[in-house]
């Protein structure tokens, strides 16, 4: 730990170079005020068509009107999808929004790890269910005499 | 194309996914060069931010080549290279008419509340995929992506896409005059560029606080700050307080957000029992360590709904407390001009780079913050 204080002990000051205190005039702080006069950002465009969704897109009730872009990933699906879209019904100023996307979450994970496991598990069932299959099959067969010989 | 790919708490794997496709006349698609892995991305990583659906791609401070472009794009042609913030801003709307770019209310239509779009960070801020893959969508092409410099490579001028900026706004935000004590909790990446902004406005004092002795070996060195490891100390608010005369600091600012450690009860209430949006402690620390009448600056990421906060402190404190998803774009050409001018070397602070395959192997790298590790930066398609 390095300790200092402003009187009398070292100040620790930055390392050398010109324009390490370039910024102190506030003013020229490119973020000040945070909330400047309406101005139009110069490259914007001027005329924005609103993107059809290709996927169901919850949005949160209360909005005026629709996202001018939207992303088509990962649309809701299956039992979790059903929880979000409940969690959509409520504003998001409702802990309950909140908490039912986090529940609708480890259930989405939840369901992904069982359908894995029950694939697995199939998979290896089935596996299982030819093998046996395949020995019955053979101990069915009637017995080739063996070779003279002996 | 091959992408990142969440699966659930600490589960991340790179997968094949559907090449991203023009969906809008004001998209571009980029094909990545350079995907940080940041901070934030731990959070969603954890689980513990709220609609990260399984599938998604994170991802949301990259640079790339523009390769196809949406008919209405009329500032980038095919072949450039650009810097991308990780706000998705439409630059016409109520907020970001004045400057708001982090909250612009065109592009996330799951929330008022939360922030504007954000590249590969859950449904809560859209769900557009990210870019720790091969190739990325991007809306608004004509707002938010910036020219690189054909003298300038990439890496010079990646982190401008986020975490640059939002140490820059971090300190900005604490309104920092000249010869004043700032605290920073926090020395990650963001922690790192709040502490070098905080000398370019004319602190007179920093101090790092965290508790990873390399981080704070690299405070030291990269931004000649003073510091203190949190755990070496029994009580840290007691110690910052010694350390400014038992006053407290001008301004305090938290680069750690929502899985700080420092407090057993918070981390339980937050990070495991989930009761709140994660550990507020390093906010608690902010509040408790500045002076009466000092101002608190947070960008550390907390998430809805509520988190257990000191606020009454805050008000018999007389505290300002200022905060903000950064507003990236104002930043980009004053940071640029810093960056071309030798005052900030960016770079510097990559310690590991990883091809897209090895994803998974950086998340976890990262995440447990060894082998000195402070930024991980994919390369999606190798060097070139």
């Amino acid at each position: 730990m390095t300790t200092a204080n402003r009187t009398g002990q070292p100040e620790h000051l930055p390392p050398g170079g010109p324009g390490r205190v370039d910024d102190v005039d506030q003013t020229a702080r490119p973020g000040v005020p945070m909330e400047h006069a309406p101005e139009p950002f110069p490259t914007a465009p001027e005329r924005v068509v609103v993107q059809r969704p290709r996927v169901e897109v919850l949005q949160i009730p209360g909005r005026k009107k629709p996202a001018w872009v939207v992303s088509n990933a990962q649309p809701p699906r299956g039992p979790a999808g059903r929880m979000r879209r409940a969690a959509f019904r409520i504003p998001e100023h409702h802990p309950s929004h909140w908490t039912m996307l986090l529940a609708a979450d480890r259930l989405e994970v939840r369901l992904h790890s069982l359908r894995r496991f029950l694939g697995v598990a199939a998979g290896a069932l089935a596996g299982w269910a030819l093998v046996r299959a395949l020995e019955e099959r053979r101990a069915a067969r009637p017995r080739r005499p063996c070779a003279a010989g002996r | 194309m091959r992408a990142l790919a969440y699966h659930g708490p600490g589960k991340v794997s790179v997968t094949r996914k559907p090449d991203p496709e023009i969906e809008h006349p004001h998209d571009v698609i980029l094909r990545v060069t350079r995907a940080a892995i940041c901070g934030s991305d731990l959070h969603l990583l954890h689980g513990l931010v709220p609609d990260t659906r399984l599938g998604c791609t994170f991802g949301h401070e990259f640079t790339g080549v523009v390769e196809e472009l949406g008919r209405e794009v009329k500032t980038l042609h095919r072949g450039d290279r650009v810097v991308v913030p990780f706000n998705i801003s439409c630059g016409r709307c109520f907020f970001c008419e004045r400057g708001l770019f982090g909250n612009c209310e065109n592009t996330n239509p799951s929330s008022n509340d939360v922030a504007s779009g954000v590249f590969g960070y859950s449904h809560s801020t859209g769900g557009f995929e990210g870019a720790q893959a091969e190739y990325v969508r991007v809306p608004f092409a004509d707002v938010g992506p910036t020219r690189i410099p054909d003298d300038m490579d990439d890496e010079e001028v990646l982190f401008l896409g986020d975490i640059l900026p939002t140490g820059y706004q971090a300190a900005e935000m604490g309104e920092i005059k000249k010869g004043e004590t700032v605290i920073v909790f926090g020395s990650g990446p963001v922690g790192l560029f709040a502490q070098l902004s905080a000398w370019l406005m004319g602190a007179g004092r920093v101090i790092a606080v965290d508790r990873v002795p390399e981080r704070l070996a690299f405070a030291r060195e990269y931004n000649g700050v003073e510091t203190l490891n949190f755990e070496e100390v029994e009580d840290p608010v007691m110690t910052l307080r010694e350390m400014t005369g038992g006053r407290g600091a001008d301004v305090c600012i938290d680069a750690v957000g929502m899985e700080a450690e420092g407090s057993p009860f918070q981390r339980a209430m937050g990070v495991k029992a989930k009761l709140e949006a994660g550990a507020a402690t390093a906010l608690g620390w902010c509040i408790q360590s500045a002076r009466k009448a000092g101002n608190v600056s947070i960008v550390g990421v907390y998430g809805p709904p509520w988190n257990l906060v000191p606020i009454g402190t805050a008000m018999n404190k007389g505290l300002t407390l200022r905060m903000n998803q950064c507003n990236v774009k104002r930043y980009v050409p004053h940071l640029l001009k810093h960056i071309r001018e030798g005052r900030i070397d960016a770079r510097r602070i990559i310690t590991h780079r990883f091809p897209l395959s090895g994803a998974r192997e950086a998340y976890h790298l990262f995440e447990k913050r060894t082998d000195g590790c402070i930024k991980c930066v994919l390369l999606p398609h190798g060097e070139g």
